[in-house]
């Protein structure tokens, strides 16, 4: 049975994890929006966690979600960051042309919330998401390899 | 299939974060339990915070399981905090009779890891608390005269 979006969104200190496990469905994603931006602002949460580590795949959808959900919490001064994402996500979304519109991510969790603490203190400017597909991304200066 | 299934286990600074969010089966519980305590071994993780938020019920064996998961990670010098369980779960739990032991609980995330961190603080030897105690009282000492 599928509860509508039954994924819990706990705090921890000023940030909100999010663990994404189920594969997301579009209603789903759409209702995940929703619950985040409602606890940030419940909680005045100032970043948000998205773990995806355990998702085989991520449509342009869950990407174009994910990526308006990282505006919606900026404008709600919280900043989102997506962790754990597996490789084969990673090279699906290049190969297919898919844009995040320049959402930061970090390899994992740990990785992420120093990004975040970072962000806290001032050390890390904060984001700036392309609105549109493919554009490039200015202001992201998380180094890749 | 199994793969699919699997729980993510997030690792944060010291601790590792549990976030079960589906019915767990038999099965599941003993493959989490085993998951748990690898990677206890493989990071040197000084805690386990097992969110339970979205559970609705969880019967004898989850809760036995649960329990036996805290014990053997206490022999690996870790410590297990369930945290977010759902009123009815605690209602249905004491009222069938069933323990869970003597595990830690908390009512959020955020609470289970402050206990974690105030455990650490216990654990670690606190000479140079102590020490550093001790050169300010004579500072104060020194200033006084």
């Amino acid at each position: 049975m599928v509860q509508s979006s039954a994924i819990p969104i706990p705090k921890l200190k000023e940030f909100l994890i999010v663990s994404i496990q189920v594969d997301l469905h579009d209603k789903m994603a759409e209702q995940l929006q929703h619950d985040i931006l409602k606890r940030i602002s419940e909680t005045n949460a100032k970043g948000v966690l998205v773990d995806i580590s355990v998702l085989e795949t991520v449509d342009s959808f869950i990407g174009r979600t994910l990526a308006e959900t990282a505006r919606m919490a900026g404008i709600l001064d919280a900043e989102l960051v997506i962790v754990g994402m597996p490789p084969s996500v990673a090279s699906t979304f290049v190969e297919l042309g898919l844009s995040m519109g320049g959402v930061r991510t970090a390899i994992n969790l740990d990785e992420g919330f120093d990004m975040l603490e970072a962000y806290l203190k001032g050390e890390i400017r904060h984001q700036k998401i392309s609105a549109t597909e493919g554009e490039d991304v200015v202001g992201d200066e998380t180094d890749k390899d | 299939m199994l793969q699919n299934a699997s729980i993510p286990i997030l690792k944060l600074k010291e601790f590792l974060i549990v976030s079960i969010q589906t019915d767990l089966h038999d099965r599941m519980a003993e493959q989490l339990q085993y998951d748990i305590l690898h990677r206890i071994s493989e990071t040197n993780a000084k805690g386990v915070l097992i969110d339970i938020s979205a559970l609705e019920m969880v019967d004898s064996f989850i809760g036995r399981t649960l329990a036996d998961t805290a014990k053997m990670a206490a022999t690996l010098d870790a410590d297990i905090v369930i945290v977010g369980m759902q009123p009815a779960v605690a209602i249905t739990l004491v009222e069938l009779g069933l323990s869970m032991g003597e595990v830690r609980t908390a009512i959020n995330l955020d609470e289970g890891y402050e206990l974690l961190k105030e455990e650490l603080v216990e654990e670690t030897p606190q000479t140079d608390e102590a020490e550093s105690v001790a050169a300010e009282a004579e500072e104060d000492d020194n200033g006084s005269v």
